[in-house]
């Protein structure tokens, strides 16, 4: 139980869960969302509200993607029940592109315009980057292994991930390493706009250093060699993938806001 | 002409805010300060006093406001502005491996100083480290250190000072060799920001005292209408004391 | 500008000349682990051309850590990095001046690495000594870009003798695969265009970085 007195009016606070109260009281929720990018989103609907929305999506689209997955799409000839994973590897490579994309772009907007939200933002997707990140290594080796009978290969995408995954671990250490701020939002933003300039460098050095991987059938422009049920199958997968990536990014980036907000509340009155 | 007869707004705060982290350490700061005249800016440890002063270099970016000086943003030309001024801190600020004399050409060079020997050589003269120039930084004694920095605002003659307890570690002759050159400075149409706690030392060439509280400037006092008795009295109300106590 | 980027490097070349125990401990460290190659890896194998440059390249990394680890410590020894930031010079030129000091100094230690590097493996590096010197200003360019933007990034933060090399390796990959495949056509005997491509990729990679890093540099070095 922490007592905290606010300025004249004392408010007892009894755990986390009562911190809305403190908002309210303060109107600083308001304040703090009035110069930010989510402002208009926010006039028109509330966060939980779209945040729902979002979830029950990620929830229908999930069940739909599985069924899809196991009693649609046609189990492959040559590597069989194996290659379901691949309905979860792609995708989540695909998530932690996007997601260190959408970290990059804010990271500069932070660099430029200095607001506290993009960094949060910037944080917010780097670490839904690394998760799944982290899946598509995981998903990649226990691919691997019946296919090439190895649980790693130098393979060119899969070591780009690994390259990656390093790079915005390192990321997530220097945040750990440093007392949030200006000063900590600049740095991260630096190191996350190198980490992304140098994926096309990292790609295409590893990749003429080796490649084993089959070439990427589903974008190349040649002969339709991926079955039609196979690709609507993937395709599908990205998308619930992306719009799940979009519901964690949006809990993650209001945790983060409100984590902050508490944090400042604390301190103010700590004076 | 007597440059004070006519003050011009050298550097003008406009309404300086800066977070720490989760700490609001400046709120809204807006100072004047004018040709010829000196400010003293006092509170207490942690009022945010160092914070402003490096605000004001260019050392840190304020989270809100701006400064002004010359009537343009410090943004603009940032190369420009920082010419126009000279800074002491609490940090020696000299490399311990060169010698007094080449930190001296060194930073000189960096300001694009002309005829920088020369200005070197006086200003090791007037403050009477001479005998010590070819010495590497790191054997100084703390005065020492203390009076290359007075060395260094000597060459790069700015229009500006931002003085950080300038007056910290100095016995007192150097006192009296850094208000002498205050003097002159003041006198030939420069403006001073000064920080110290040593208020019966700078207490002479102060025009203006600024109280600084929990980031607030709190109320600014012109020197002439207080003794320095009166002043210490208000100084040790204002900072040492909270004012709703 | 290239006034101040000369004042810097000098200021910082006769820093380490008046520290001469930084040049030392990276020599002895590049020949002692040198020596740890020469010991761990077998003797057969230690004289084929593969592996050869490949310990080259963890040397060069691993020795030219010291020298970015030393360059922002001097800076803040004294508080001396704020009276940089507060003269008037573009903090690009502060980043290029100290850029080129650590790419000198790293020159200066491989000039006397690589011949022990020869005389321990293999008398081909010796006669390649000007190519091998060459390839070494070519890494140091991109590898003192990188590294001199992020030692200024990491120097203030707790554990940054862990985090430096956390976050620079991971970045400089490309640049070690095209040194060491480079090399390896070089001791091959194919001359330095053996590897055209990976020489393109070295360039395209040392302009890249030293550009982007100049940029940046200035949200590095706000306190």
């Amino acid at each position: 139980m922490v007592l905290i007195g606010l300025e004249r009016n004392s408010l007892r606070v009894t755990n986390g869960s009562n911190i809305h109260s403190i908002f309210n009281t303060l109107n600083l929720q308001r304040l703090f969302l009035k110069d930010t990018a989510l402002t208009l989103i926010d006039r028109i609907m509330s966060f939980n509200k779209i945040s729902r929305l979002l979830g029950f999506a990620v929830l229908i689209g999930l069940i739909l993607d599985v069924l899809m997955i196991f009693a649609w799409s046609p189990t492959d000839s040559s590597m069989g029940w194996v290659q379901k994973i691949m309905y979860i590897h792609v995708p989540s490579a695909w998530t932690s592109f996007l997601s260190i994309t959408v970290a990059f772009l804010f990271s500069l907007l932070y660099l430029w315009k200095r607001r506290e939200q993009f960094d949060i933002i910037a944080l917010s997707a780097v670490e839904i980057g690394v998760i799944f990140c982290g899946l598509a290594l995981i998903t990649g080796s226990i691919w691997a292994r019946p296919t090439w009978n190895t649980y790693w290969t130098w393979d060119a995408r899969l070591t780009t991930t690994l390259i990656l995954f390093l790079i915005f671990s390192g990321y997530l250490l220097l945040r750990r390493f440093s007392e949030p701020g200006d000063q900590q939002a600049r740095l991260s933003a630096v190191v996350a706009i190198i980490g992304f300039l140098d994926i096309p460098l990292i790609h295409l050095s590893v990749v003429w250093w080796r490649t084993l991987h089959q070439p990427s059938t589903v974008f190349s422009p040649k002969q339709n060699v991926i079955d039609d049920q196979i690709l609507v199958t993937l395709i599908f997968s990205v998308s619930v993938f992306s719009i799940l990536f979009l519901f964690l990014l949006l809990n993650r980036v209001e945790l983060e806001r409100r984590n902050r907000l508490y944090m400042k509340t604390v301190m103010t009155v700590d004076e | 002409m007597n440059p004070n007869a006519n003050p011009v707004t050298l550097l003008s705060v406009r309404n300086i805010h800066k977070h720490f982290g989760y700490k609001q350490v400046l709120k809204g700061i807006s100072l004047d300060l004018h040709s010829g005249k000196s400010t003293l800016l006092v509170g207490r440890n942690g009022a945010g006093k160092s914070t402003l002063i490096k605000i004001l270099a260019g050392l840190m970016r304020p989270s809100n406001g701006e400064i002004l000086y010359r009537k343009e943003s410090i943004a603009d030309n940032p190369e420009k502005y920082r010419k126009a001024f000279g800074l002491i801190t609490h940090a020696t600020m000299f490399y311990g491996d060169l010698s007094a004399r080449e930190n001296l050409l060194f930073f000189g060079r960096l300001k694009k100083i002309t005829d920088l020997n020369e200005k070197v050589e006086h200003a090791l003269l007037r403050t009477g480290l001479s005998h010590a120039s070819d010495l590497t930084v790191k054997v100084f004694s703390t005065g020492m250190s203390k009076r290359l920095n007075i060395a260094r605002l000597m060459i790069t003659d700015p229009e500006i000072l931002f003085l950080d307890e300038p007056y910290s570690g100095l016995d007192l002759e150097s006192i009296d060799l850094l208000n002498k050159y205050l003097g002159d400075f003041k006198s030939k149409g420069g403006t001073i920001l000064l920080i110290s706690h040593q208020i019966d030392a700078c207490y002479d060439f102060s025009d203006k005292v600024a109280f600084l509280i929990k980031g607030v400037i709190e109320r600014e006092i012109e020197s002439g209408n207080l003794s320095q008795s009166e002043l210490l009295e208000q100084y040790q109300n204002q900072t040492y004391m909270r004012p709703n106590e | 500008m290239v006034r101040d980027i000369w004042t810097v490097v000098i200021k910082d070349l006769k820093l380490d000349i008046r520290r001469a125990e930084n040049f030392f401990s990276m020599l002895f460290f590049s020949v002692t682990i040198l020596l740890i190659f020469a010991f761990a890896l077998p003797q057969k194998q230690s004289t084929q051309v593969d592996i050869l440059s490949g310990v080259f390249w963890i040397v060069f990394l691993l020795s030219g850590l010291l020298s970015l680890n030393k360059t922002f410590q001097q800076e803040k020894e004294n508080g001396c990095i704020e009276a940089l930031l507060v003269s008037p010079v573009n903090r690009g030129a502060i980043f290029l001046g100290k850029m080129l000091g650590t790419v000198v100094f790293i020159l200066i230690v491989q000039i006397l690495v690589i011949p022990v590097f020869g005389i321990l493996f293999h008398h081909s590096v010796i006669e390649n000594f000007s190519w091998f010197l060459l390839m070494s200003l070519l890494a140091a360019l991109g590898f003192g870009s990188l590294g001199t933007l992020l030692a200024g990034l990491t120097s203030d933060i707790r554990f940054r003798e862990i985090l430096l090399p956390l976050l620079l390796f991971p970045l400089i990959i490309p640049l070690l695969l095209a040194c060491v495949r480079i090399t390896q056509s070089l001791l091959a005997g194919e001359g330095i265009l053996g590897a055209g491509d990976w020489l393109r990729l070295l360039v395209g990679f040392d302009a890249i970085f030293m550009i982007v890093s100049f940029l940046v540099f200035e949200f590095v070095m706000e306190l």
